[in-house]
């Protein structure tokens, strides 16, 4: 049980937790990317919002050198392929 | 004594329509307008492959941001910045596949009791197969989420059969595991309420963890309270309100706020007074058994 400032409390720290999380990540978050084609000089960098909207079709996966890569080129897939 | 609140007027006119209310929502998780937010999530349970959802599948996100060894931090904070908000209040009230669910159950079949302890399994999904297994074995192996998810396979693998069917291509069937894990979660569905949500959902098992600190909670008012016990009847998930009315399983559906003597009501933290957040008088339900 939580007595009701205790409760405020806890609730606060999350909400600012949560608020730092999601501003991070929209404005401040960018992710290499290497595109399909093997080449290190065309390495670009996406906010992590693109690269979310990229996970939800399947558009990256991470390779054997740990590097993050596109697993299309040109118009990206309509939908994951799960 | 707790007062009546606004809060507490206007989910006692709720709770009855809520059905109403999950399928008005639909109209958010369903992209009407063809926005197509797919950067950003929604705190329900939603294939982003549905030719219609709005937003990304939080649970989906994470899963594939774990296969990439990143943090998906728009993903984390939204889901926390909802969950310490509602907490399970979503789950009851906003998912789709909650509605879903509800409306099978309506279905006038013999309804089973799942027990409690099934109710673990979440915790073991969320860490096995959406964030352990993507991981260590990234997002091809066949136990990640996105290749189990009933949820995808209904609103999204379906309709994307139908529509190839419909339009000449060859047709991409979901994998077996996918199909049988489908068809038994929807068998389920008729014969238990809310399965999917007691046993197998990660999303509700995150939702569920900020139940006892969440800005909207459920209150128990210890001096209204005469242990009557109808709120444990009242509750389709076996929760005992009364005496746990936080509890991580509840999908706050608020049915048990129909209690007779109005000592279970939805609070806020925004409420003058200094109660507990559960509000349990045990020395006036002790006295009282």
């Amino acid at each position: 049980m939580l007595s009701k400032n205790k409760h405020i409390v806890v609730s606060s720290i999350i909400l600012l937790i949560g608020s730092i999380l999601l501003i991070n990540g929209l404005f401040f978050r960018y992710i290499k990317i290497v595109p399909q084609s093997e080449s290190n000089a065309s390495v670009f960098v996406l906010s992590e919002w693109t690269v979310t909207k990229d996970t939800t079709v399947g558009g990256l996966f991470r390779d054997d050198a740990g590097r993050i890569k596109r697993t299309y080129t040109g118009k990206s897939p309509q939908a994951c392929p799960t | 004594m707790t007062k009546k609140t606004l809060i507490t007027d206007i989910t006692s006119k709720l709770v009855p329509l809520r059905i109403w209310v999950q399928s008005a929502f639909l109209l958010i998780w369903l992209d009407p307008m063809g926005f197509r937010l797919h950067g950003v999530c929604g705190p329900v349970f939603h294939c982003y492959s549905c030719p219609l959802a709005s937003f990304a599948c939080p649970i989906g996100v994470l899963a594939n941001f774990s296969s990439l060894h990143l943090f998906p931090f728009v993903a984390v904070g939204i889901v926390v910045l909802f969950a310490v908000f509602f907490g399970s209040l979503l789950c009851g009230w906003a998912c789709p596949f909650g509605l879903l669910q509800d409306l099978a159950a309506k279905a006038p079949i013999p309804k089973f009791n799942l027990p409690q302890w099934t109710g673990y399994f979440r915790y073991v999904v969320l860490i096995a197969a959406v964030l352990a297994i993507p991981f260590f074995a990234g997002a091809d192996h066949p136990l990640f989420i996105c290749r189990l998810c009933p949820v995808g396979a209904l609103e999204a693998a379906v309709p994307n059969v139908v529509q190839q069917a419909m339009t000449g291509q060859q047709i991409v069937w979901p994998n077996a595991l996918k199909i049988t894990i489908l068809i038994l979660v929807v068998a389920a569905m008729f014969l238990s309420y809310r399965p999917w949500c007691r046993v197998l959902c990660p999303l509700g098992a995150i939702l569920g963890m900020f139940n006892r600190a969440s800005v909207f909670f459920l209150r128990l008012d210890g001096d209204k309270c005469n242990n009557c016990k109808k709120c444990h009847n009242l509750c389709e998930y076996g929760i005992e309100p009364s005496k746990n009315p936080n509890s991580a399983a509840c999908i706050r559906c608020l049915e048990c706020t129909t209690c007779p003597t109005d000592a279970l009501s939805l609070g806020s933290i925004f409420e003058k007074g200094n109660k507990t957040s559960d509000s349990v008088n045990s020395e006036s339900l002790t006295a009282q058994t």
